[in-house]
């Protein structure tokens, strides 16, 4: 047989195989079903609310439906279950209740103890008492109040306040003012013998030299990096960026203006800080502290007692794996825990 | 494929940034099995796989009409491996070869020379197919058999097909067999891959044995590689546009 | 001639050793991106922290999109009262100036910049804006760009953190219905986006600022010694240079905006070959600092390395293929034959040729976009037109330190709107 035929006979079956491989994306080509961009939404700022919002745009229609139930006040009995949506004017809950679907109040809602609920939502105030158990989400447009033990799986949302009590938990809490009370163990920290010292107006004398902290550049804002552990003392002023790549202790009275980092564990003793706090392990927040600013910690955040995140003016957010609230506190803004819960102090 | 996560009233769909597959370690042990089984089942039958490209080998050579001799079998540990060889086929030898090589290279050339409009990465493609066909005729004429003979190739390629066709469901198993899929469609997807597989390399390494010895061995290793790369393509499309299922921490964020 | 082989075959085996490396950082990448849960931190902060910022969108000719970019923008959730657009009108010679004015007429947070003169590229003409920033943090659009109304609270929500110096968000072509080429770049950016920046990102290792849809903290700009406007690459000079004085570089993929991808393949090449040249300029100068610098792990270092280096791949990979072709013919016996360079081999064209495909493929899955990903083998036609471009460019690049040049020529991006 001719070679040249040769060649091309052996070709076919090569060409036949890769077309065959290329097939569904010589139509996807040609005849397009998939082209179109990826969408981007529009707003990405979050509203906290979005499921009971949610809830609401699906459950409207229901009022008007002449067989919904409870139009007025509703009371049910203690160990009542009920597997229908519930929406009512005022709706109060007995010790022991089982919703298995949602329920909307228009001015207040109440569970006894030991209650359990898909998700609530309500125009004005929600009220659970101890050791109540949410499935899913809370939103009230008024004052939310949490008793012992509460535990809400996903989020607690308030147009005004959430209150918690000991041992309550959530995943996200969110609210122009969130406050606690539980009991308070002082934080039990370890202050790194070998880090070095930090005050402002004098400089400490370290293995013979003068050490300052070393500004990048130099300019006004412009960032201080510092390797290893590092303790600012109660009289230091800070008023620029700082990184430090170790622990970083700051202890009582300093002043912070900036935002701080640091790689290791982050302490604040009990300061006034005007700034971000972030730090890659455990973020303690000591008692009588007030954060102007978000803070971020990767392992753990911890707030002690009297600690005050924010202002009511200008809401901040705490972030971290896992967040534990101490004693008494209030963050303005939100709480999230990204692995684990935001626990009260129980 | 569903990429959502349930609100308990329908479905809210994650955002794209914050979804990902949950590793699975019961169903990477369940692929690792199905793994063992296959290897061993081909250990067993030692020589079935290689028999089976022999047989595709031996039908294309026939069908071309390339003359070939049967060579004394090699071994890869302690599989049998056919070999051939085919010393008295030379396209160039006669002139209507020589010319229709030429005249081919030069045709290519011509295409890209005179059609402007041809995407880049086409005309980049032609033009070294149309390159090497020249050059291929320039070798197949001066060393009408060189050193390296697409038989030596063929039974090193031989041997990689085999040794890939042992390890494939292993290195696929850490891909496929974590997805989240149920048991029964990773064995059949899996098994129905392996097999599309080993068929595939059979075919393409007996074309590629003989378009070797027709055209030179000047552009193996790039044909190769492209077979090799749509092959896999093929197979990443039947698994992942299939196979893909999020799992994200429950209320994660809303799109 | 025993040594001009031996050489050869050493050359191979060492293209070989770094494609391997290429193939293994590919895999772990789009393996972390699959498998690791991934948890958007910066962005808990989005809205709440408020500095100043300063956004610089620089156009040269660009009557026919520029006030597509200020319209969107005007749209932005962040607040305008502290919020600076600067659109730097750069040499133009058509409307674009015009245009600009007329829009900075109803809207005071937009205060255009004309700039007459000067050196080519984008670089030179943000030098001479900085004067007139007055933001803490600048914010970096190209003039075809498309900014959602979220998207600045995003890129700004990580600067919150000290140590961060620049922002990269993702880019998103809009025009990716075109034609073959402008869906197989939708692929590539898709694969470059979703999973390699966000992997880089989520192992802590060197996510790149790609000088638009980014940004950077004025301060740091500051520090490191302002733009450089002999750079071609300046994203990838800036990276590094913020990388050596100890920031870092954040990725936050949830800050996607559209952008418009090159229409025809001319236009196509002309762009790697820049990326290209000036990524291989960055490379040789931040090389040696950035293996010296001590501030940055071992796997950062590497990663960086790879990063640097990744255009040189191409040319190596190019001539490799012509040594083993030419080893083919005279001297075949490159390894003993052994069970293991078998096994090396087969696995290689398993799973090693698969990589970056594997890579798109999955960012493509997680995209949600599953019939787009048929088009994946074309993938490999657009592969080879940047292998043959980027070797191109490699010989410019080497043609023109030879003759002693400081630096290439720039060219603009057509657009196609």
């Amino acid at each position: 047989m001719n070679p040249a035929l040769s060649v091309v006979l052996l070709m076919l079956p090569f060409l036949g195989g890769g077309l065959l491989l290329i097939l569904p994306g010589l139509m996807e080509w040609l005849r397009p079903q998939d082209a179109k961009p990826v969408p981007i939404d529009g707003l990405y700022a979050k509203h906290d609310g979005v499921f009971a919002d949610r809830f609401r745009q699906l459950a409207a229609p229901w009022w008007d439906d002449p067989d919904a139930m409870g139009h007025g006040r509703m009371t049910l009995a203690a160990d009542t279950t009920l597997a229908r949506p519930i929406l009512a004017e005022t709706l109060t809950a007995g010790a022991g209740v089982v919703l298995l679907e949602e329920a909307w109040a228009l001015k207040a809602l109440t569970l006894g103890p030991g209650a359990q609920a898909r998700a609530l939502v309500s125009d004005g105030t929600i009220d659970l008492e101890r050791g109540c158990q949410v499935q899913r989400w809370i939103h009230g447009d008024g004052a939310v109040f949490l008793g012992e033990d509460c535990e809400v799986t996903a989020r607690i949302t308030s147009m005004e306040r959430v209150w918690m009590a000991a041992g309550c938990q959530s995943q996200l809490i969110s609210a122009p003012t969130i406050e606690w009370q539980g009991p308070y163990r002082p934080m039990q920290v370890e202050i790194p013998t070998h880090a070095r010292k930090w005050i402002q107006r004098r400089r400490i004398h370290e293995t013979g030299k003068n050490w300052d902290i070393p500004r990048q550049g130099g300019g006004p804002g412009s960032t201080a990096f510092v390797n290893g552990d590092l303790i600012l003392d109660s009289d230091a002023d800070v008023d620029f960026p700082l990184v430090v790549r170790g622990n970083l202790y700051i202890r009582r009275g300093a002043l912070i203006a900036g935002d701080i980092k640091a790689h290791g564990d982050l302490v604040v003793e009990g300061s006034t800080v005007v700034g971000n706090l972030c730090c890659s392990g455990r973020l303690l927040v000591g008692e009588g502290s007030w954060v102007q600013g978000c803070l971020r910690g990767d392992a753990l955040v911890w707030l002690g007692d009297e600690v005050v995140i924010g202002r009511a003016d200008r809401p901040e957010a705490v972030v971290g794996d896992r967040i534990i609230l101490a004693g008494n506190g209030r963050v303005h803004g939100r709480l999230r825990a990204l692995a684990g819960w935001i626990t009260v102090e129980r | 494929m569903s990429l959502s996560q349930n609100t308990g009233r329908g479905r809210i769909p994650l955002h794209r940034s914050v979804r990902y597959v949950r590793f699975t370690f019961q169903r990477l042990a369940g692929w690792l099995v199905v793994a063992v089984v296959t290897t061993g089942l081909q250990l067993y039958f030692n020589q079935g796989l290689t028999r089976t490209y022999g047989w595709v080998l031996e039908g294309l050579l026939t069908w071309a009409g390339v003359p070939f001799e049967q060579g004394t079998p090699d071994q890869l540990g302690f599989i049998s491996i056919p070999s051939w060889s085919v010393t008295t086929f030379n396209p160039v030898a006669v002139l209507p070869g020589a010319l229709a090589y030429l005249g081919a290279g030069l045709f290519l050339a011509l295409v890209v020379w005179r059609m402007p409009k041809i995407p880049f990465p086409v005309s980049a493609w032609i033009s070294l197919l149309g390159v090497l066909l020249v050059v291929c005729t320039l070798v197949l004429g001066l060393r009408p058999i060189p050193r390296f003979t697409p038989e030596v190739f063929a039974g090193l390629w031989m041997k990689v097909t085999v040794a890939t066709a042992l390890i494939y469901p292993w290195l696929w198993g850490g891909l496929i067999g974590v997805l989240p899929l149920p048991a029964t469609r990773v064995f059949i997807w899996g098994a129905g891959a392996w097999a599309t597989f080993a068929l595939w390399n059979a075919i393409r390494l007996a074309c590629f044995l003989a378009l070797a010895r027709a055209a030179g061995v000047l552009w193996l290793p790039l044909a190769f590689i492209l077979g090799c790369t749509l092959m896999d393509c093929f197979v990443f499309i039947i698994a992942y546009s299939r196979a893909l299922e999020p799992a994200g921490r429950e209320w994660e964020e809303p799109a | 001639m025993k040594v001009v082989l031996l050489l050869m075959k050493l050359y191979l085996v060492m293209t070989a050793g770094i494609l391997v490396l290429y193939v293994i950082r590919h895999y772990i990448f789009t393996l972390a991106r699959v498998f690791l849960p991934f948890r958007e931190a910066y962005l808990e902060w989005a809205g709440m922290a408020k500095p100043t910022v300063t956004i610089l969108v620089p156009m040269h000719n660009e009557e026919r999109v520029c006030l597509g970019v200020l319209e969107a923008l005007a749209r932005t959730s962040f607040d305008l009262e502290r919020l600076q657009v600067i659109p730097v009108d750069d040499r133009s010679t058509d409307r674009t100036g015009e245009l600009v004015d007329g829009f900075a007429r109803d809207h005071a947070w937009c205060q255009p910049f004309h700039r007459k003169g000067g050196l080519g590229g984008k670089a030179a003409a943000l030098l001479d804006v900085m004067p007139r920033v007055k933001g803490d943090v600048i914010l970096l659009f190209d003039a075809d760009y498309l900014p959602g109304v979220g998207l600045v609270e995003n890129l700004v929500a990580p600067f919150g953190d000290p140590e961060i110096g620049a922002v990269m968000g993702r880019v998103v072509p809009q025009n990716g219905a075109k034609n073959l080429l402008t869906r197989l770049l939708d692929l590539e950016r898709s694969g470059g986006y979703q999973t390699n920046q966000q992997a880089r990102w989520r192992l802590g290792l060197v996510p790149q600022f790609g000088g638009t849809v980014g940004g950077m903290r004025r301060s740091a700009l500051e520090a490191v010694g302002g733009w450089d406007q002999y750079m071609l690459a300046e994203d990838t000079d800036l990276t590094f240079r913020l990388l050596a004085m100890g920031w870092k570089v954040a990725y936050v993929n949830r800050a996607e905006c559209y952008e418009e991808v090159v229409e025809n393949w001319a236009a196509r090449r002309k762009q790697v070959r820049r990326w290209a040249l000036g990524h291989m300029q960055a490379c040789l100068r931040h090389m040696r600092p950035l293996v010296a610098n001590p501030n940055l792990g071992f796997w950062e270092k590497l990663d960086g390395v790879l990063l640097l280096s990744i255009y040189f791949v191409p040319p190596l990979t190019l001539l490799a293929w012509l040594v083993s072709a030419f080893l083919l013919l005279v001297d075949p016996t490159l390894f003993p034959p052994s069970a293991a360079v078998f096994i090396g081999v087969a696995t290689y064209f398993t799973v090693g040729n698969f990589a970056i495909f594997f890579e798109i493929g999955v960012a493509i899955a997680l995209d949600g976009n599953s019939k787009r990903l048929r088009l994946l083998p074309f993938v490999f036609g657009g592969f080879m037109a940047s292998l043959f471009t980027v070797t191109g460019a490699a010989f410019a690049l080497l043609a023109s330190r030879l003759k002693g040049e400081s630096h290439v020529a720039w060219d603009k991006t057509p657009r196609f709107r």
